[in-house]
């Protein structure tokens, strides 16, 4: 177990080490002058020379990436081009409604998704399975900012059941700050939950074609008590695995439905760094976001001791 | 003799909605304390015959029965949990749930049948988990099925079915996954076991060396039907039907390559007919060295030889005794 | 049930030659006819104007049907180029064991990048061309398609046909190309399929937040972005290239899950 986490950790250094040189190359993969994309389309010669100076751009590769790591590791992600504040702050301004609008949707999603693809997984071949599957492709097929401009203007424009745009800090109460997470959270959830329901029903089928499920049949097990007490637990590592690997999509979604639906989170955050030309920004989120997902990957890696006795005991899966 | 436990009159199964007929009409008694083997290849319809008992079949298939009584009582409608039997399956590495405890598991399949408190439960288990010799008990309660040695885990099996106390114990190839030192004492322990509570065993097998060691009587299936039947002894002294012959036969020279395993061991010439396939005549004609022109058109006729012992082949006894006299 | 062409198929198929053909023949047919035209602009969806017009006066009909053409072109260039490299890794990772270790480090951190945010961010700094964009939304997909292959190859190099190869003095490249790419096809085939589907949503992504391809050249992405600005007075703007899109995107998705559940059985129930 100890060596399990000792293991897991130590394999997130070269994954991160990667994620930092990806993040870096970035700027220089651009044509031209990084300096001088960085300073923006009317800068002065001297504007640009300073940039260069401060950003070390004048140094051989290799050492603008040591000193870029020395920077990420003591917590300092530079400063933003156009707002001249540190990216680390605008970062963590920007957090909340990232994170609630993250947090709401996996919840949703997992809550309405599991349920389904154990339900599609029982009715196999039937209408029922059909219908879930379905819906799930059609969300699956359907761009997030469409779902999210048809939601809008159903609920919020025709029906002027919630608000339009915008977003209501935790400090303003949360009903307040949930109701206007609704709409946002439904668009990312139809996308997201359509992953998850399509992985729980086929991880239900393999769980219930497997010999011990027909161990308890004949003990005299009834439905309900097979899919809870003898299948459920065995569906929970991959659930939680695809819950970890569809966090990136997660993750991205988040992005475009904060820009539609105008949240002031980390999401919008990027895309106005990036129409903006604010590399320092863009580079600090993407850090930000990979860092999140490897921990989350790591965690949903440390869950598994949880569902499965056999990782737990050290033992060959 | 008193009436049998289990009586079963004209079983039949078919798969796919009734399209597929797998079981032809098996017809086989089993009393307390007695053993039966019901031998055959695979596919010939062992599994499904236990399948029908259990109550195990896919929604799909249709069970069609003149008589399948346990202790008087019918089978059919009754639900599993009522069911005054157990079962052991072949792969005890895959029948045991994962992620649950030996204790858990256990208890379940005594609370599943009776009504009883968490300590009785609890009494229970430790009772069973001694009765099938496994060691330290108390402290194997809390241990995951990947903890335990295969043996191990069959006798844990073994224990699931004891708890319930049932009157019939249907074993589906149990010994097939393990070492064959294991095996021998999984067999042996299966036969104390029902010395001490009595127990009818309805043993699955293709494994004639298990046979001779566990049965008390035979029942030879092939395509779906029970093509002879008798105790022990007389089968293996005096085979009536050429299938049963051929079976013994083909095991006689794989034993001598010492392979004592695998379905493959019963080789005999020709394939076993599909499942499903309509047959008019005796099912083995094709393959049967003895067969003349009726048996391929006519249903073969049961042959009575001992009170106990028969065949579906009225002509391998007749050209066996020819060739008796003319040599 | 795998007889025959299942409803998934036969509506996959269908709709994916439907769009193919339109790719092809729309700028022919319809003269690529956008033309800007102030005084029709913002008109209701209607008899003249089928899907409406938007704030500059532009046929959405005509728009959506020639956006088509970029949107597939995005869609078969990214899974093409996808294919092609991840391929490459996934076949040197998965055959030459010093590889593997520094490959698949590298397509973790690759994957551990937000695909959406990565494809933004090379947008944004490699410039808005169509061959740009496809580059753009390629590289986070590259990852997924190395672990699929590399996975195949590790299956099919254990085989007795690959060590009968090598005995008979087959070249490593020819052993990689001739004997275990092909049995890797079948789930490359299927992989192709979602990544196309995936690529024009991305796409769209990537328009619609302006890093996409320029205006100029229409695709289902630029066209809604379009509407963004405009969508509580002209919502048809962005509803009809979207249901467009919606629906071409089902479509190859049906399609490749058919595909797969046709597929090779030992292809089958593998997770990419």
């Amino acid at each position: 177990m100890a060596r399990f986490l000792l293991w897991r950790l130590l394999s997130t250094v070269p994954v991160m080490l990667t994620v930092l040189v990806v993040i870096f190359l970035l700027l220089h993969l651009g044509p031209g002058d990084p300096a001088a994309t960085l300073a923006g389309d009317n800068a002065t010669p001297e504007q640009i020379a300073s940039i260069r100076a401060r950003l070390h751009l004048d140094q051989p590769l290799i050492v603008q990436f040591a000193i870029y790591l020395r920077q990420v590791l003591s917590f300092d992600l530079g400063v933003s081009v156009f707002s001249n504040r540190p990216v680390t702050t605008l970062i963590l301004q920007r957090a909340e409604p990232t994170l609630m609008l993250a947090t709401t949707t996996t919840l949703l999603s997992v809550i309405v998704a599991v349920p389904a693809g154990i339900y599609a997984a029982k009715r196999v071949g039937r209408f029922g399975d059909y219908v879930v599957m379905g819906l799930s492709a059609i969300a699956f097929s359907v761009p997030v900012f469409v779902l999210g401009y048809l939601l809008m203007q159903s609920f919020a424009i025709s029906l002027r059941w919630l608000p339009v745009q915008g977003y209501r800090p935790l400090s303003a109460g949360l009903m307040a700050c949930l109701t206007s997470l609704t709409l946002p959270t439904l668009a990312l959830t139809c996308l997201f939950a359509a992953l998850v329901a399509r992985i729980t029903r086929a991880t239900m089928l393999d769980v219930l074609a497997q010999d011990y499920i027909r161990t308890a049949r004949a003990k005299g097990a009834g439905r309900f008590r097979i899919l809870i007490v003898h299948a459920l637990k065995n569906i929970g590592v991959p659930v939680v695995t695809v819950v970890g690997t569809s966090f990136a999509a997660l993750l991205g979604g988040v992005v475009v439905t904060e820009s539609v639906f105008n949240i002031p989170g980390a999401g919008r955050l990027t895309v106005e760094a990036i129409l903006t030309r604010d590399y320092p920004v863009v580079q600090g989120v993407m850090l930000v976001f990979a860092v999140i997902l490897v921990g989350v990957n790591l965690l949903v890696d440390l869950s598994y001791t949880l569902f499965d006795p056999r990782i737990r005991h050290g033992g060959a899966r | 003799m008193t009436d049998p436990l289990l009586e079963v009159r004209d079983l039949r199964v078919a798969m796919n909605s009734g399209r597929t007929q797998v079981l032809r009409g098996v017809d086989f008694d089993l009393a307390e304390g007695r053993t039966l083997c019901l031998v055959g290849e695979s596919g010939s319809g062992k599994s499904v015959t236990a399948a029908a008992l259990m109550d195990l079949l896919p929604p799909h298939a249709r069970i069609d029965a003149a008589t399948m009584t346990l202790g008087g009582r019918p089978l059919a409608g009754m639900r599993r949990a009522a069911r005054d039997m157990a079962m052991i399956f072949q792969d005890p590495m895959t029948s045991l749930n994962p992620v649950l405890t030996i204790g858990y598991q256990l208890r379940e399949a005594l609370q599943l049948k009776e009504r009883v408190s968490n300590d009785v439960a609890h009494a229970r288990v430790l009772d069973v988990m001694r009765q099938v010799r496994i060691p330290d008990p108390a402290t194997r309660l809390a241990a995951y099925p990947h903890q335990l040695s295969g043996g191990m885990r069959q006798r844990v099996m073994i224990a699931m079915a004891l708890i319930r106390r049932p009157r019939l114990l249907i074993a589906d190839e149990p010994t097939t996954a393990l070492d064959v030192t294991v095996q021998a004492q999984i067999l042996w322990l299966l036969q104390e076991l029902q010395r001490e509570t009595g127990t009818a065993i309805l043993f699955i097998t293709h494994d004639l060396g298990v046979v001779a060691e566990i049965a008390h009587d035979v029942a030879v299936m092939y395509a779906g039907r029970i093509v002879e039947r008798g105790p022990v002894g007389e089968i293996f002294r005096d085979p009536a039907h050429p299938y049963t012959a051929g079976l013994m036969a083909a095991t006689l020279d794989h034993r001598t390559a010492n392979d004592a395993r695998g379905e493959r061991l019963v080789e005999l010439p020709g394939t076993v007919p599909v499942a499903g396939e309509a047959i008019p005549g005796c099912a083995f004609a094709p393959r049967c060295a003895y067969a003349v022109a009726a048996c391929a058109t006519t249903p073969p006729e049961w042959r009575s030889l001992t009170r106990a012992h028969g065949a579906a082949c009225p002509h391998f006894r007749a050209q066996q005794m020819a060739e008796g006299i003319a040599r | 049930m795998k007889r025959g062409y299942s409803f998934p198929m036969v509506f996959g198929g269908t709709v994916i030659a439907a769009t193919l053909l339109c790719a092809l023949l729309a700028p022919m047919i319809l003269g690529y006819s956008d033309d800007i035209v102030m005084t029709r602009s913002m008109r209701a969806p209607g008899a003249e104007y089928w899907f409406g017009t938007d704030n500059l006066g532009r046929d959405i009909f005509v728009r959506t049907l020639s956006g088509a053409r970029n949107s597939v072109i995005v869609g078969i260039g990214v899974a093409g180029l996808t294919l092609l490299i991840g391929t490459a890794f996934g076949l040197l990772a998965g055959y030459f064991n010093r590889l593997d270790g520094a490959i698949m480090r590298m397509m973790d951190g690759l994957m551990a990048i937000p695909g959406v945010l990565l494809a933004i961010a090379l947008a944004a700094i490699l410039g808005s061309g169509l061959y740009t964009v496809v580059i753009a939304i390629a590289a986070p997909e590259i990852p997924r398609t190395a672990r699929l292959v590399r996975s195949v190859v590790l299956t099919i190099r254990e085989m007795p046909f690959v060590a009968a190869a090598i005995s008979v003095g087959s070249s490593t490249p020819k052993i990689l190309l001739r004997h275990i790419l092909p049995n890797a096809m079948p789930a490359l085939m299927v992989q192709a399929t979602f990544v196309c589907a995936s690529a024009i949503l991305t796409e769209a992504v990537l328009s619609f937040l302006g890093v996409g391809t320029s205006p100029d050249i229409p695709s289902w992405g630029n066209v809604m972005a379009g509407g963004r600005q405009f969508f509580r007075v002209a919502p048809w703007v962005i509803l009809f290239p979207g249901i467009f899109l919606s629906i071409f995107v089902l479509a190859i998705n049906l399609f490749g899950d058919a595909l797969r559940e046709r597929g090779d059985p030992m292809l089958s129930g593998r997770r990419a």
